[in-house]
């Protein structure tokens, strides 16, 4: 029997949970809300399903089991309290909540109602993320000792929507600012290829170099301990080309991801140091030069970087029907906002 | 008349409150505040008063409506779908509860020829009012999908609040700072790709274009009336490009012609691969997607008889004299005089 769905919220990346929803045999989408009537019904045109523009009226009337908040990131804890008083479970958009203290305090009002949630976290579901978690369960690189989280981004340059002058910032409120957007995905892919450990101790600067306040901050650097591993978090808006890369380092090798041209390059220890750099050159040539064109077919075939949103959707909905452990656990999500709180503590000193 | 025009210090939006000036209108101009204004010619004009602000948020200017005649509505952006959504539909419809708070009864929609069905009627056949909207709006860009849905969505609102309506769709608009290279699909170096180099091209001067534009907001016949503008006595690509050529424009010394029909036989093949192979979701070149190679350059004649005939309009500028003042403009943008 499939599970009736709604969406609240059709912004941009409502694309990619709608697609889903609308077109999977374990969901019955029954209808999108937005405040903007026009956004909810071009979307109830375009999946066939009913246009709200009211959460309340939605909740009554389509009586969803599961809602999906895709809204700004300030409203999430208040809609998804909505959703839980309604009956309904809840995937919610990064990021779910501001601090662990929040996050805390909606675990425990989704307990109380004997209800469940996920935060989106989509990109723990590519195929590149998937192989470098299953590599390092392998135990191929050794003691997983670091891992670190590089992007660069203009942000802040013209055309950037977070710089976008003429409206109110959407990223208003969030400690990290624009960054704040990415930091979810950012620290749980750290997370996931540590196997989620506490953070011990977290040190970070945050900048404004492009000027623009609408992005509050456009360059991050920070670094992370969890006991006697580390990771480091970086994020730019000056360096080109754009790139997004997470790095496994294992006392017998490390691996290498880049989400925006998705390719894994991974380099082994051999034993002799001479060897080591000969085989590990002609392997990442030959990975360098495989991704190429599989890179452009996967932009021909709309192969993107949200391509883990179908796995991730479906292994919550196989839960959903089964009563059993969400693909995103409350203690990932705790230990996602415990980093996130060490990692903007330092913003507000400089701000 | 008292006129508020969005999109004001845009490429038709500036023309238009020129227009009006001229015709001696009062103009609210609606101007971002991230624009930069330092070439708008009527700035200082008198009867122009600018109004910043952005289409999608209305707080900040609705009071600029009270007392408004009729709102010419030509706000866009270029970016990815969800930017132009976000303007061409969030902003309209934001604009339109704006005006039905302030009670302005009248509005001037500037839409495109682009939301046409180029597929709908035959190869050479007259492209009018009459011509079928497209109804496969996923096969076609943001562009066309945003303006389609704008349209819709203006007609039912102004329908249940009483508000008289006048549509306007352009054809390819040309003027200083953006000239169509005659429809060329491609430019490489000193050669340039010319589909249909016989083909009609639906072009409109900027200037003419705006003359229409204000007319429509004057003529009460307007009212409920949609209205393709077009110049008079159309060029073909080869006659634009030889024009163009003749006022000084850079153009490509060889022009290789490509029959549209070829082209169109390869898009459909490619179609079929891409549907029966990859269910239809390889994204391919614009030249790759029949409806999109269609509505670009699919052989049409095109009309203008209903705007000369409800509105009066004829356009003031022939294609000489609206390069030779689009020359004249750009040399001294140049010259920064």
């Amino acid at each position: 029997m499939s599970v009736r769905a709604a969406v609240v919220g059709c912004g941009a990346i409502a694309k990619e949970h709608l697609s889903f929803l609308s077109t999977d045999d374990r969901v019955d989408l029954v209808g999108v809300c937005d405040s903007s009537p026009a956004t909810a019904a071009y979307n109830a045109d375009l999946y066939r399903t009913t246009a709200y523009t009211d959460l309340a009226d939605m909740l009554d009337r389509a009586a969803p089991a599961v809602v999906h908040v895709l809204t700004p990131p300030l409203s999430h804890p208040a809609l998804l309290r909505m959703c839980l008083d309604a009956g309904a479970d809840v995937v919610c958009e990064k990021p779910i909540a501001i601090s662990a203290a929040e996050l805390d305090g909606l675990l425990d009002y989704a307990s109380e109602r004997g209800r469940r949630f996920i935060e989106s976290q989509n990109l723990r579901f590519n195929a590149e993320t998937v192989a470098v978690r299953d590599k390092i369960a392998s135990g191929v690189l050794g003691e997983v000792v670091a891992v670190d989280v590089d992007i660069a981004l203009n942000i802040s340059g013209p055309g950037s929507r977070f710089a976008d002058t003429n409206v109110p910032s959407a990223v208003d409120g969030l400690p990290g600012g624009a960054i704040h957007d990415f930091l979810p995905h950012m620290v749980y892919l750290q997370l996931d290829l540590l196997g989620f450990p506490d953070v011990t101790d977290a040190v970070s600067r945050w900048y404004n170099r492009s000027g623009v306040a609408q992005v509050g901050f456009d360059e991050m650097e920070g670094l992370l301990e969890f006991g006697d591993r580390r990771g480091r978090l970086r994020f730019s808006s000056r360096e080109n080309p754009p790139h997004f890369n997470v790095t496994a380092r294992g006392s017998e090798g490390s691996m290498s991801i880049d989400y925006f041209n998705p390719y894994v390059v991974t380099e082994r220890s051999f034993g002799t140091a001479q060897l080591d750099g000969i085989f590990n050159s002609i392997v990442k040539g030959a990975t360098y030069l495989a991704s190429g064109p599989r890179n452009l077919k996967d932009k021909i075939l709309q192969h993107g970087a949200y391509h883990g949103f179908p796995p991730m959707l479906g292994a919550f909905y196989d839960a959903i029907a089964a009563g059993t452990d969400l693909p995103v656990t409350t203690s990932q999500m705790r230990a996602c906002l415990a980093v996130v709180d060490a990692i903007t503590a330092d913003a507000g000193a400089n701000a | 008349m008292k006129l508020f025009v969005t999109g004001a210090n845009g490429f038709i939006g500036s023309a238009t409150v020129e227009s009006a000036l001229e015709r001696g209108h009062h103009v609210s101009a609606l101007v971002r505040a991230s624009s930069d204004r330092s070439r708008l010619p009527w700035a200082e004009h008198p009867n122009v008063e600018i109004v910043e602000g952005d289409v999608r948020s209305p707080a900040a200017w609705a009071s600029a409506l009270d007392g408004i005649d009729v709102v010419l509505h030509l706000a866009a952006v270029f970016g990815d779908f969800f930017d132009q959504f976000a303007v061409t539909v969030v902003g309209t419809e934001r604009l339109l509860a704006a005006m039905e708070a302030a009670k302005v009864g009248r509005m001037v929609l500037v839409s495109t020829f682009s939301n046409y069905d180029y597929r709908a009627s035959a190869s050479g056949s007259v492209l009018d009012e009459s011509t079928p909207l497209e109804a496969t709006p996923d096969q076609r860009d943001g562009y066309t999908q945003t303006k389609l849905f704008q349209e819709r969505i203006t007609r039912e609102f102004c329908d249940a609040n009483d508000i008289d309506l006048t549509v306007i769709r352009p054809g390819a608009v040309y003027g200083p700072g953006k000239l169509w290279l005659a429809g060329l699909a491609n430019v490489v170096g000193p050669v340039g790709i010319a589909v249909a180099p016989n083909g009609q091209m639906k072009l409109t001067y900027v200037r003419n274009c705006a003359d229409a534009i204000v007319l429509s907001a004057e003529v009460d016949a307007a009212i409920g009336e949609t209205f393709n503008i077009v110049d008079d006595d159309l060029p073909t690509q080869r006659d634009y490009l030889a024009a163009m050529k003749r006022h000084g424009f850079d153009v490509p010394n060889i022009n290789v012609p490509v029959p549209y029909v070829a082209l169109s036989a390869a898009a459909k093949a490619l179609d079929v691969v891409n549907q029966r192979f990859f269910a239809g979701k390889a994204k391919l070149p614009q030249l790759a997607v029949p409806a999109k190679l269609a509505a670009s350059f699919r052989p049409h004649t095109y009309s203008n008889e209903r705007a000369r005939r409800v509105l009066g309009w004829t356009p003031a500028r022939t294609l000489d004299q609206a390069l030779a003042e689009t020359k004249l403009a750009e040399a001294e943008t140049r010259d920064g005089s």
